[in-house]
C-alpha cells in the first residue's frame, strides 16, 4: 500500500484512538461488520446501525512476518494477529507489548500512527 | 450452445527470464499456441489476457490491446482480465462464455507475468494488492502471512502436522523434475522443507511457491469452428465455475476453508455432468502447501480437514489413484501470477492428449483449480476428451 488512507478508515482508526470504537450491526440478521459497508455481507439487509465496539478480543490466528513490503522492512520480523472482538467482528493488527502470542489469548484493540502518518491497528495482550 | 475446444496450447518455460519483458513472454507463448492450433491470427475474433501486475512490473497496462497488436490481430476485441492470481483462469472462463453465447468462434486466451526484474520488496508489495489494502496491507500483512494464518488454523483444526503439509512440496518438486517448463527440476527431501528460511511463520520458503516469469496461451474455438476448419481439437472444456468470497480473511468465520472454490467446483461439475470418480488428473492452485490441502477439500476429493492426506499418504502422487499437480504445481513449476490459470489448462490438455511428461495412463477427464488472493475468487474448469 502506498496511497493515502481513505477518510472512512481514518475515521474508524480515530474513533478507536478516542476510545469511541464502533462496528456496524445488521438489524435483520444481527451479524456484525466493519466500515465502510453500506449493506450487510451476510443477508440482503441494507440497514446497518453503528454500535460501540468493546475492543476486547481473542486471538484466532497469527503470523510472524520476515519478508515484507517496503514500509515495514525495518520492523521485520513482526507479528500480525487476527482476533475476534467480543461483538463477533474480526480485525487484524500488529502485536504490541509482547514478543509472542497464542491462539485463544485475550488481547485488546488499539491504534497508533505508524509508520509516519498512517494509522496502524494493533493488538496488545491483556 | 457451442462447446469450447482447445485447438492449441503454448507456453514459455517458467522461471527467471533474464532481460525479458511482458510483451516478449506473451508473444512467445501465443505464437507457439497458434502453431500448435494450426489457426491463423486473422481467424481470431477475441483476445483475453490474464495479467495481474504489468502496470507495476513493466509500467504497462492495456495488455489486451498490446497482445492483439503484437500478434497481428488488430481487429479482434481485446481486453486484459484481472482477478489477482486467478486472472487467466478468469480469462478462460470469459472466453468460454463468449463461445457459448455465439459471440466468438476463435479466441486467444493467454496469461503473463514478469516478476523477477522488479525486486522482492516491490513484488511483495504488488502481490499484496490482491488483499484488502486498508484492513490487511496497512497492518503489514503480506500474502504469505495471510496463508500463514490459514495454515496455523488448519494445523490446529485438523490432524495434519507441518510435515504432512511439507509432503505436498516433496510431491510437487518430484513432479517438476520431468517437466521441462518447470522452474525447479530438482527433487527435495522432507527435512530440507522443514529447515527452509522462514517468510511468515509457519510458512517458510519451501511451503511457498517461488516468484516466476512466464507466459502461457491457448487458442480456444467453438465445436463448429473446429469442424469447419478440420482442426485437431480433441479436448473440450465441458464445465466451468467461478465464485467469490470475502476479500479479507478477517471477514471469514472459518479461516481454513475456501468457499469460493467449493461453489466454483459444484458449478463446473454440474455443467460438465462429470462426477468425482470420473476425474483422472487435477491441477490445483498450490501457492502454499496448505492451499493444496484446502483445494482438494473444496473440490470434493476429501472431506473437510482431510485434504493433507493426499500427499502424505500417496494418493495424489503420480502413481496414486488421483495424481495432483503432475506439472509440479505452483510450488515447483512456478507461479507467474497472471499466467497460472492458462498454464494449468495447458498442462491438463497435454494429459488428455497423451503428451504430458508425467503422463497419467488413459486420462480422459481433468480439472483445473485457480484461486485469486486468499480465496476471494476461484475458477474451476472440467476438461475432457471428446475425440
Ligand atoms: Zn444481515
Amino acid at each position: 500500500m502506498s496511497a493515502q488512507q481513505p477518510n472512512w478508515f481514518v475515521e474508524f482508526a480515530q474513533a478507536i484512538d478516542a476510545d469511541d470504537a464502533f462496528y456496524l450491526h445488521c438489524t435483520a440478521c444481527q451479524s456484525g461488520s466493519l466500515p465502510p459497508r453500506s449493506s450487510c455481507p451476510r443477508c440482503p439487509n441494507d440497514v446497518l446501525e453503528r454500535r460501540p465496539l468493546s475492543r476486547q478480543a481473542t486471538v484466532r490466528s497469527h503470523a510472524l512476518v520476515y519478508v515484507t513490503i517496503p514500509r515495514f522492512i525495518d520492523d521485520a520480523p513482526y507479528t500480525v494477529v487476527l482476533a475476534r472482538l467480543e461483538e463477533g467482528v474480526q480485525l487484524t493488527g500488529q502485536l504490541r507489548g509482547a514478543d509472542e502470542v497464542s491462539v485463544g489469548d485475550p488481547v485488546h484493540l488499539g491504534v497508533e500512527k505508524y509508520p509516519e502518518d498512517a494509522w496502524l491497528l494493533t493488538f496488545t495482550p491483556d | 450452445m457451442d462447446e469450447s475446444r482447445i485447438a492449441g496450447i503454448g507456453s514459455t518455460t517458467y522461471g527467471k527470464h533474464e532481460d525479458a519483458s511482458t510483451r516478449e513472454l506473451l508473444v512467445e507463448a501465443a505464437s507457439e499456441a497458434f502453431d500448435d492450433a494450426d489457426v491463423s491470427t486473422d481467424m481470431i475474433d477475441a483476445v483475453y489476457i490474464g495479467n495481474f501486475m504489468g502496470d507495476i512490473t513493466d509500467d504497462q497496462g492495456h495488455m489486451g490491446a498490446l497482445a492483439a497488436d503484437y500478434l497481428g490481430m488488430p481487429r479482434a476485441a481485446s481486453m486484459r482480465i484481472e482477478s489477482a492470481c486467478a486472472s487467466s483462469g478468469a480469462a478462460v472462463y470469459i472466453a468460454r462464455q463468449a463461445i457459448a453465447h455465439g459471440h466468438s468462434e476463435a479466441v486467444l486466451v493467454a496469461g503473463v507475468e514478469n516478476m523477477f526484474a522488479t525486486g522482492i520488496a516491490k513484488i511483495t508489495d504488488a502481490l499484496a494488492n490482491a488483499a484488502d489494502n486498508e484492513y490487511e496491507n496497512a497492518v503489514g500483512l503480506t500474502f504469505p502471512a495471510i496463508y500463514a494464518m490459514m495454515m496455523r488454523e488448519y494445523l490446529r483444526q485438523t490432524e495434519a502436522t507441518i510435515d504432512d503439509l511439507a509432503a505436498i512440496t516433496v510431491k510437487n518438486r518430484a513432479n517438476g523434475v520431468a517437466n521441462p517448463l518447470s522452474q525447479f527440476q530438482t527433487p527435495i527431501e522432507l527435512d530440507e522443507v522443514a529447515e527452509a528460511r522462514p517468510i511468515a511463520e509457519p510458512v517458510n520458503l519451501l511451503h511457498a511457491c517461488p516468484i516466476t516469469d512466464g507466459a502461457s496461451a491457448a487458442v480456444i474455438v467453438s465445436d463448429t469452428f473446429a469442424k469447419e476448419h478440420d482442426l485437431d481439437a480433441s479436448v473440450s472444456i465441458s464445465g466451468g465455475g467461478f465464485a467469490s468470497d470475502t476479500l479479507a480473511l478477517q471477514d471469514r468465520q472459518e479461516l481454513h476453508r475456501t468457499r469460493a472454490a467449493e461453489q466454483a467446483a459444484a458449478e463446473a461439475y454440474a455443467e460438465s455432468g462429470r462426477s468425482l470418480d470420473e476425474i483422472d488428473v487435477v491441477e490445483v492452485h498450490d501457492c502454499f502447501t496448505v492451499a493444496e490441502a484446502l483445494a482438494l477439500e473444496s473440490l470434493g476429493f476429501y472431506d473437510r480437514g482431510e485434504g493433507w492426506r493426499g500427499a502424505a499418504e500417496g494418493e495424489t502422487h503420480l502413481d496414486g489413484s488421483l495424481p495432483v499437480n503432475t506439472s509440479g504445481g505452483l510450488i515447483s513449476k512456478g507461479h507467474p501470477v497472471g499466467a497460472t490459470g492458462v498454464g494449468q489448462l495447458t498442462e491438463i490438455t497435454k494429459q488428455l492428449e497423451g503428451r504430458h511428461p508425467n503422463q497419467v495412463d488413459g486420462a480422459t477427464v481433468g480439472v483445473t483449480h485457480n484461486v485469486g488472493g486468499s480465496g476471494a475468487s476461484a475458477v474451476v474448469h472440467v476438461l475432457e476428451v471428446v475425440a
